[in-house]
């Protein structure tokens, strides 16, 4: 049996002009990802204004993108803003650098695929030592799944996606401001979509499961095991970035499409006064059997510790126990 | 069963090249159309097609095309049920069209058959004989 595909892209990417756009858009996204963390450290405070500055640029071009090599028009365009151009020599030896490596990629003729690609691979990687320093065996364990490419151009869908059946992860060509921030960090999208939706094996786990606890999860991560200080901060930032416009152009709060932002303190401050216990939890959250009553279950048991104040929280902490079961269970005694 | 039976499917189409017009989707579509039946043909699928495009671009250039396929058999060749006539239409759409389609930078939606419906005149007359009998008009008694 021949090995399936790390990349499948629709049989919309045969129209030249949709390919195009992929192509500028992540040909563009891999030129400047690298320069980022020296950006950041130049201009702690504007280095997103500068990925904002492309992304403007690119997206007012984006009608008139017809092939891949355009995309060397509009970064010509962003070199020549008066942004790019009140920027002092070491932020344009930066730029310069991208400029230089969007010029070698341009010649690769699967650039869009192969970018996908190592994306993928390194998410995996990722996973599998997160899950190796916090002892979840489910993240080790993890297996690759291959990613189908879609092209959305409205943006009416999520922009990543999993189909658990097929085993598959989505990602979607989206013509809207969020796109190409998750395009400066693809394999943290799909950190999100092999922790969130691929590897729990209950189907029944609630949005906010999914979007709060298991981001946090993913994102405090992030924040703990990278070593460079500039790399954090450009990568969060860049996800931060990425969620926040994502909600803006769906027009709904963060709320509305993650869940409340009391699970989020919840995640950070058990990830940090006890993260055995927090990534026990997590470990056993995304091992929890397919059945509605153990999400239910869980829903119940973050929220009950949502609602305990400090003392309460280090009470719960103490609970020694062997299931989320018996975790609820023994959160009676402290209340 | 119908004699070669002509089948019509709907599908809706996006125009991805901002500049083109109506008119240039339109001759974009037919050049495909053709394009396919020759291609299928030379595979030995024997189909009449014609596309026709419902109005004009709605939402973001996007317009809906109406296929109506049919066998082109020749006379005595034998008799197509509508449901092998629906088969072939949506085998020569997903082989043959579809790709043709997106090389031009048209995108097809999902193709849907199009349920043939009965003639308004037999359907009227059917309609009436199907009335139950306290809602059928009565002639009028003459009693004085």
């Amino acid at each position: 049996m021949g090995q399936s595909p790390a990349v499948i892209p629709q049989p919309e990417f045969d129209s030249p002009l949709v390919r195009a756009k992929l192509d500028t858009m992540l040909l563009l996204a891999d030129a400047l990802q690298p320069s980022l963390t020296g950006l950041q450290q130049l201009f702690p405070d504007d280095w997103d204004e500068i990925v904002s500055g492309l992304n403007n640029t690119f997206l007012a071009q984006i009608d008139s993108v017809t092939q891949a090599s355009d995309a060397q028009i509009v970064w010509d365009q962003f070199l020549a803003s008066l942004q790019v151009a009140k920027l002092d020599s070491r932020g344009r030896v930066l730029l310069s650098a991208a400029g230089q490596r969007l010029q070698l990629r341009l010649s690769v003729s699967d650039h869009p695929f192969n970018y996908i690609e190592q994306a993928n691979t390194k998410a995996l990687s990722w996973l599998k030592a997160a899950g190796k320093r916090r002892d979840v065996k489910t993240m080790t364990a993890a297996e690759a799944a291959p990613v189908r490419i879609y092209y959305d151009p409205k943006a009416v869908e999520y922009c990543a996606s999993c189909n658990r059946t097929a085993r598959e992860i989505g990602w979607k060509l989206q013509v809207a401001k969020h796109a190409f921030y998750g395009a400066l960090i693809p394999d943290m999208i799909l950190e999100h979509e092999y922790l969130s939706h691929l590897l729990p094996a209950n189907t029944y786990l609630s949005d906010a499961v999914r979007e709060i606890w298991l981001t946090a999860a993913l994102f405090w991560e992030q924040r703990n095991a990278l070593p460079e200080e500039a790399d954090k901060n450009v990568r969060l930032g860049l996800w931060e970035r990425f969620r926040v416009e994502l909600a803006r152009h769906n027009g709904k709060t963060d709320y509305d499409l993650y869940g409340p932002d009391r699970w989020d303190w919840l995640a950070i401050k058990m990830a940090f006064s006890d993260p055995g216990a927090f990534w026990r939890l997590t470990g056993e959250i995304i091992a929890s059997p397919n059945r509605s009553d153990e999400a239910e279950l869980i829903d119940e048991l973050l929220s009950s510790l949502a609602d305990l104040d400090d003392g309460g929280l280090r009470a719960a902490l103490r609970i020694r126990w062997r299931s989320i079961r018996e975790f609820f269970a023994g959160l009676n005694n402290i209340k | 069963m119908r004699r070669n039976a002509t089948v019509k499917f709907r599908f809706v189409l996006r125009n991805e090249d901002p500049k083109a017009k109506p008119t240039d989707v339109k001759r974009r579509l037919n050049e495909a159309v053709n394009d396919a039946v020759k291609a299928a043909k030379q595979n030995n699928v024997a189909i009449k097609v014609k596309a026709e495009t419902e109005g004009g671009f709605f939402g973001l250039g996007e317009m809906a095309v109406v296929l109506a396929i049919a066998h082109a058999a020749k006379a005595g060749a034998g008799l197509f049920a509508a449901g092998a006539v629906g088969a072939a239409g949506k085998s020569f759409f997903e082989d043959y069209l579809a790709p043709r389609l997106r090389k031009l930078n048209l995108l097809p939606a999902k193709l849907e058959e199009i349920p043939a419906t009965t003639k308004p005149g037999r359907a009227t007359k059917n309609a009436v004989q199907r009335q139950p009998a306290h809602k059928r008009t009565k002639k009028k008694s003459s009693r004085k």
